[in-house]
């Protein structure tokens, strides 16, 4: 019997009972010479009753006791009454509950050792309630609509911006568009009658700021049938700081550097006239030369455009001076091909392999013959491809240290500029060159939990920054508390609770350029998606949530009136027994 | 039987109804195709009318009397068996039978006269009307305006907007009436137009003159856009209106509003109106039944026959041919134009015109190897300057037969084979006539003649000496050895010595000139060298003189040695043994004709190979680095629109009022988008308008603004590719794992 008393406040017991003890020597000690040996043992015994009383009011001890639950059945939005039914019909003694968000079930669910959960479950951020329980759950099954959906919610102005969405149960041949603020439709996609279509939609942001595009679902009759805001915040693009360096003035060297000048970049173009004599040109920049090359002066570049000749005619601490910056900086240097590059490649981390090609075609440009080298790249372990064709790898980069080192196989490419092909021969070079160069690097790197947040509900956010001890505001006056991550000392997380829907910005308050603007919604935009997450959500949580015995024990605790009565008579005997015996 | 009598009445009148709704919906379907395909109500009236009027004469409804319609029953109403006319008789009248008769045919009347259909087709003339009202409905929407259409009928108001925030408390200034005439320039024959629409289509040139009617006391009138200012002129017509009036010759496309400053100087603007300037099109010209290249012989009859098709917008003012006759060839080539009207003279004024000429060459005087070019040029009557356009140039030859066959002029800059190479081949031909008159010469003329050849084969071969720039070789002398002032006219080697008397000299080697304008300026002093080098005439060194390759000179000096042998035959009176070296001769000269092409094919600057230890060790000291410094910022001709776009989306999603600096960015945009209006004026104009009523004070609805945003991101063209390097985050861990990964590798 008695190891099935326990405590509820199991952590106070040793101080509890080392100060009864004490207390209790005190009382021995000063009842010693006062009375006889008789009265002293009873009275003894008396205070430590008394003293036990109190302290295990102090403590709260219970009992366990063996207890069959009931089984009891959760009715969330869209439950099955038919399933109700049955279940009622095999138990009879079934408890039903009413769920509702954002309220308290324990004492509920504390008598219940199953549970059914039927229709789209419980809000997400009420799953902690059912920890540890039994619960079979029934999910509705969705209805029709967009339940997934993946886009950037970054873009950089000249980027595409490509909206990827799942969509369940179309009855009718429906259209999904995507339409730009001002009521602009810019894509649409047919959903076939299927039970499950994956739909893309693309389109060229053409200019910066924070916007609400839509995607709207059409039936075949024209009618809208949902309308969902689409944030999106569209962020100018970068400057690169570029160096070109050649022996001799090239065509391929001239026509990269007027594109690249033209598109605003910063380029310095340094070509050989003669020995030690060099023509620079600075575009967008101002006007500054280069000889030897120190880690110093190559800090102003974020690439280095150069050939393989170039490259082994320069100066060992010329050389040092660049693999530095690339291996310790993440400068990216850009090799532009020739036959000896693929000669020497290896030194670089690239390998060839030599073919018989002379033109790769781009899967988006399948009738733009690109001419080549005849050789293509081969995937090694750290070579990274940048584009590939179906015939092989056109440009890749090589990580070396933090930066990389990239190429480009296209030969004489300036002749697709020259037969008119300017959209190929500019994305060859953006892509190219843009996944190579040395990315400024933020303070902070924002992840959020979803797109967009709800009205009223929390919304989970994570950033990982360098700095020490961040503080976050949310619209520049609510500060969010943050949690750290126990072993990636740099990750903290946050939940913020907006209020109205509307832009919403974050930001660490010791970087002010670190601004994340995310959007809030309210309930009704995006039914079906946050409908069909839930769903996903409590599916998998039950599904890992492990029961404990159906006949499980639960804690009862003892009443206290009885110690109470005891530590009363016990006063009473001890404040009596003196005037008792003395008269 | 007056029972009986009342139907066959209302059968009459109902199938009179008939006749007339047949009529009328023939009148109904004419008059709305009419209407459909013009839009001109007065004159689909009159359709209408017409063809009603003319269906009513062809139908005659008033025909149709109660005598008619019993006939027609008796014919289709077996019951009544030919009775009907009974019941038009007095029943008193008629005998017993008649009267049972009577009595029948009322009652089968009463029955069955419904059955019976009047002979009407009210179904044909429905779906004639509503065939005609579709086939009108087709043929409007394939309709194309006319050019100058400027929406006469439809009748237009400006839209005033006051341009202050707040309502003005009196009442603003009614605009009565607005009329804008075009004046089209008197050229294009057209007639003004007044049209109460503000959005012009004029030809280049035209004037436009505003009227604008006002009710109530305006201030000023100001024509805004297309760079003016202009002000009207205001006049007071009434006690209580005014007239303001101006004109303007535009002179590009372009877009105007109206400013109105009413009496308390409240402000108001109209909405944005366009005017397209159509340029008048330079005449059109098609010439036909001719080849470019024409080539005749000269036994051909030398006449080109040609047509020529000229078009042009608003008339034709003058055509004529101009034509150019080359004679000769080379440097002496000589030039006569002339200008050649077309056969029949041309209608001033007229816009489509075929105009022939035949032009004999003939009449140009025009003689073998001589060459025509000529085109046909037009104006038409634009004023002050009229526009020119000119056709492809023709070409018409007259086949020379001498000059074919030569073909190194094909391949060389200067011609320098002289005409003496054809010779050798006239030689054999003499030679060989010479062989066969034999028979019929006495021997005295033969040897003469045999003679006579010897000598022209002397002088071909020293015209040849003369290549190879060692006329001492031959061991003649050639011009020198002849006493300049024993010139005579009649000597034969007037045409060989050595004197700038050759046609071709000028293409020739150049060393003959220097020697003769070294002989006239060196002068008295030098005389004593000079004579010496007369009879020398050294050049420095005959190997270097020559233009020819060692191998040519060989087959030259070849060539010259079977001449001398031929000539020496020749002279001998032995021209067979003579005929074959001749052949020899020719056979040579032929093959340094096609050599002298191969030689200049050869030409060319190969450099010789630089050593690899001497490259870059040249002096530099005086090569200095270059710098070159450009900036290509703000390349973006569109940052105000783009820069709008932004404002508009977050006045549309937060509500916030526009600032005064928006505005500017709205004003900016505006001017940036109208560069993309004149273009496409259409597409764009409607955006530019509502642009301007952001930048002004009064507040827009949101549909308003959400439209303009809208149009700008329409009008805005894609954004072109370039590298872009995001901002990234590299955390210590990461950097860690790749460095560890590299060790590994």
């Amino acid at each position: 019997m008695i190891d099935t008393i326990h405590f509820l406040r199991e952590d106070l017991i040793w101080p509890t009972v080392i100060g009864l003890v004490l207390l209790w020597i005190l009382f021995l000690w000063k009842e010693y010479k006062a009375v006889t040996i008789t009265r002293f043992i009873i009275r003894g015994i008396v205070a430590l009753l008394a003293l036990s009383a109190v302290a295990s009011l102090f403590l709260e001890p219970v009992t366990f006791q063996k207890q069959v639950k009931g089984v009891a059945v959760l009715k969330t939005a869209n439950f099955d009454s038919n399933l109700i039914d049955s279940l009622k019909s095999t138990t009879p003694a079934l408890k039903t509950i009413t769920y509702k968000e954002n309220q308290n079930l324990q004492p509920q669910l504390d008598s219940i050792s199953e549970l059914h959960i039927s229709g789209d479950g419980v809000a997400i951020y009420d799953l902690w309630q059912f920890k540890n329980k039994k619960v079979y759950y029934h999910p509705h099954k969705p209805t029709s609509g967009i339940i997934k959906l993946a886009y950037n919610t970054e873009v950089l102005l000249g980027d595409s911006l490509t909206v990827t969405g799942l969509y369940k149960n179309s009855f009718s041949s429906n259209t999904v568009l995507l339409q730009e603020s001002g009521s602009r439709t810019i894509d649409s996609v047919k959903i076939l009658n299927q039970d499950e279509t994956v739909f893309k939609l693309h389109t060229l942001p053409k200019a910066k700021g924070n916007y609400l595009y839509h995607i709207i679902v059409k039936d075949s009759l024209g009618k809208i049938i949902s309308s969902d805001p689409l944030p999106l915040t569209i962020k100018d693009r970068g400057r690169l700081r570029v160096l070109m360096v050649n022996t001799f003035p090239t065509f391929e060297t001239k026509y990269l550097k007027n594109y690249l000048a033209e598109s605003g970049h910063e380029v310095l173009v340094r070509s050989q006239i003669t020995k030690d004599r060099y023509k620079f040109e600075n575009y967008n920049r101002s006007q500054k030369s280069i000889y030897n090359f120190t880690r110093q002066n190559l800090s102003e570049f974020d690439a280095i455009i150069t050939d393989v000749s170039t490259y082994n005619g320069l100066s060992q601490r010329s050389k040092n001076a660049i693999n530095y910056r690339v291996e310790e900086q993440g400068m990216g240097l850009l090799l532009q091909a020739d036959a000896r590059l693929i000669e020497q490649g290896s030194k670089f981390g690239f390998r060839f392999k030599r073919k018989n090609i002379t033109a790769l075609q781009l899967p988006s440009w399948p009738r733009v013959k690109i001419p080549v080298y005849p050789a293509t790249l081969t995937n090694d372990a750290l070579v990274e491809p940048i584009l590939v064709t179906k015939n092989g790898i056109l440009s890749a980069y090589a990580q070396k240290g933090t930066g990389r080192i990239g190429t480009l196989l296209a030969e004489d490419s300036f002749q697709l500029l020259l037969s008119g092909n300017e959209d190929v021969y500019h994305y060859l070079w953006s892509t190219a060159l843009g996944e190579i160069s040395q990315q400024p690097q933020s303070l902070v790197q924002w992840s959020l939990s979803d797109y967009m947040a709800y009205i009223d509900e929390p919304f989970q956010f994570n950033l990982r920054t360098s700095i020490p001890l961040p503080k976050v505001v949310m619209n520049n006056d609510v500060v969010v508390p943050l949690v750290q991550n126990v072993t990636l000392q740099d990750e903290w997380s946050g939940t913020i609770y907006p209020n109205g829907d509307g832009w919403v910005n974050l930001k660490v308050a010791q970087a002010p350029a670190s601004l994340k603007e995310m959007y809030v919604i309210n309930d009704t935009a995006w039914r079906a998606k946050k409908v069909y997450k839930q769903i996903t959500e409590n599916a998998s949580f039950y599904k890992n949530e492990n029961s404990l015995s159906s006949e499980s024990s639960i804690p009862v605790p003892f009443t206290k009136w009885w110690a109470f009565t005891v530590f009363i008579l016990a006063m009473g005997y001890l404040w009596l027994a003196p005037r008792i015996y003395k008269s | 039987m007056l029972e009986g009598k009342r139907h066959i009445a209302k059968y009459t009148s109902r199938w009179q109804l008939l006749l007339v709704i047949q009529g009328l919906l023939y009148g109904i379907g004419a008059g709305v195709f009419c209407w459909l395909l013009s839009r001109q109500l007065g004159m689909s009236m009159l359709v209408f009318t017409l063809v009603t009027g003319l269906a009513m004469l062809v139908l005659k409804p008033w025909r149709i009397t109660t005598t008619t319609v019993s006939e027609y029953l008796d014919h289709h109403l077996r019951s009544a068996e030919y009775s009907t006319s009974l019941l038009f008789t007095e029943t008193t009248s008629l005998s017993g039978l008649g009267q049972l008769q009577q009595h029948k045919v009322s009652t089968v009347l009463q029955e069955q006269i419904n059955t019976i259909r009047p002979k009407t087709s009210v179904k044909t003339a429905a779906i004639v009307a509503f065939m005609l009202i579709g086939a009108g409905y087709v043929g409007s929407q394939f309709i194309v305006p006319p050019v100058l259409d400027n929406g006469d009928s439809q009748k237009e108001v400006i839209q005033l907007q006051s341009t202050d925030s707040i309502t003005p408390l009196h009442a603003p200034p009614v605009l009565k009436q607005q009329q804008l005439t075009i004046q089209y320039p008197s050229y294009t024959k057209l007639a003004s137009r007044t049209t109460s629409s503000m959005n012009v289509k004029a030809v280049e040139g035209s004037k436009l003159f505003w009227s604008l009617d006002f009710e109530g006391f305006v201030k000023e009138v100001t024509l805004e856009g297309l760079g003016t200012g202009k002000k009207f002129n205001l006049k007071t017509t009434n006690e209580n209106s005014l007239r303001a009036s101006s004109s303007l010759i535009p002179a590009t496309s372009g877009y105007y509003n109206f400013n109105f400053i009413d009496s308390l100087a409240g402000a108001y603007t109209s909405d944005i109106y366009a005017i397209e300037v159509v340029k008048d099109q330079p005449p059109a010209i098609t010439i036909k039944d001719i080849a470019q290249f024409t080539s005749f012989e000269h036994t051909d009859r030398k006449v080109i026959d040609f047509s020529a098709l000229i078009t042009d917008d608003f008339g034709i003012e003058s055509a004529q041919i101009i034509a150019t006759v080359s004679k000769g060839e080379g440097e002496s080539v000589k030039f006569r134009e002339e200008k050649i009207a077309f056969d029949a003279p041309i209608t001033k004024g007229i816009k489509t015109m075929t105009a022939t000429k035949s032009i004999s060459l003939d009449a140009l005087k025009m003689e073998l190897g001589d060459e025509l070019y000529f085109y046909v040029e037009t104006r038409d009557q634009k004023t002050p300057k009229p526009n020119i356009t000119r056709s492809e140039t023709y070409f018409a030859v007259i086949k020379d037969t001498v000059s074919d066959g030569f073909g190194v002029e094909g391949t060389m800059g200067a011609d320098l084979m002289p005409d003496y190479f054809r010779s050798q081949r006239q030689l054999i031909i003499d030679t060989e006539k010479l062989i066969k008159d034999r028979n019929t010469l006495t021997k005295q003329e033969f040897t003469n003649r045999s003679n006579e050849l010897g000598f022209d084969q002397k002088a071909l071969r020293l015209k040849y000496g003369k290549f190879m720039g060692d006329e001492d070789d031959s061991g003649i002398g050639v011009a020198q050895d002849i006493d300049m002032s024993d010139y005579d006219e009649d000597d034969p080697t007037a045409g060989f010595r050595h004197d700038h008397d050759t046609e071709n000299e000028h293409n020739l080697v150049e060393e003959d000139h220097d020697h003769e304008h070294e002989e006239e300026s060196e002068g008295e002093e030098e005389k004593e060298t000079s004579l010496f080098e007369d009879y020398l005439h050294n050049h420095d060194d005959p190997e270097e003189s020559t233009l020819f390759t060692e191998s040519l000179r060989g087959k030259l000096k070849n060539a010259m040695a079977q001449m001398w042998d031929a000539e020496l035959h020749l002279r001998l009176a032995d021209p067979d043994t003579s005929l074959p070296y001749q052949y020899k001769a020719l056979k040579l000269i032929q093959e340094i004709k096609n050599s002298a092409r191969i030689y200049v094919h050869r030409i060319g600057f190969d450099p010789p190979p630089i050593k690899e230890d001497k490259r870059l060790s040249g002096e530099i000291k005086e090569i200095t680095n270059v710098f070159k410094k450009e900036d290509f910022d703000n390349k973006d001709p569109y940052v105000s629109m783009r820069e709008s776009i932004e404002i508009l989306e977050k006045r549309l999603q937060n509500e916030r009022e526009l600032t005064e600096e928006d505005k500017t960015a709205f004003a900016k945009a505006g001017e940036e988008l109208a560069q993309l209006a004149i273009l496409e004026p259409s597409k764009h104009l409607l955006t530019l308008q509502k642009l301007k009523w952001l930048t002004e004070d009064k507040k827009q609805p949101k549909t308003v603004i959400q439209s303009v945003q809208k149009g700008l991101l329409e009008a805005l063209p894609r954004v072109s590719e370039t590298p872009k390097n995001p901002e990234g985050y590299t955390s210590k861990l990461e950097s860690l794992f790749t460095k560890e990964l590299q060790k590994r590798d």
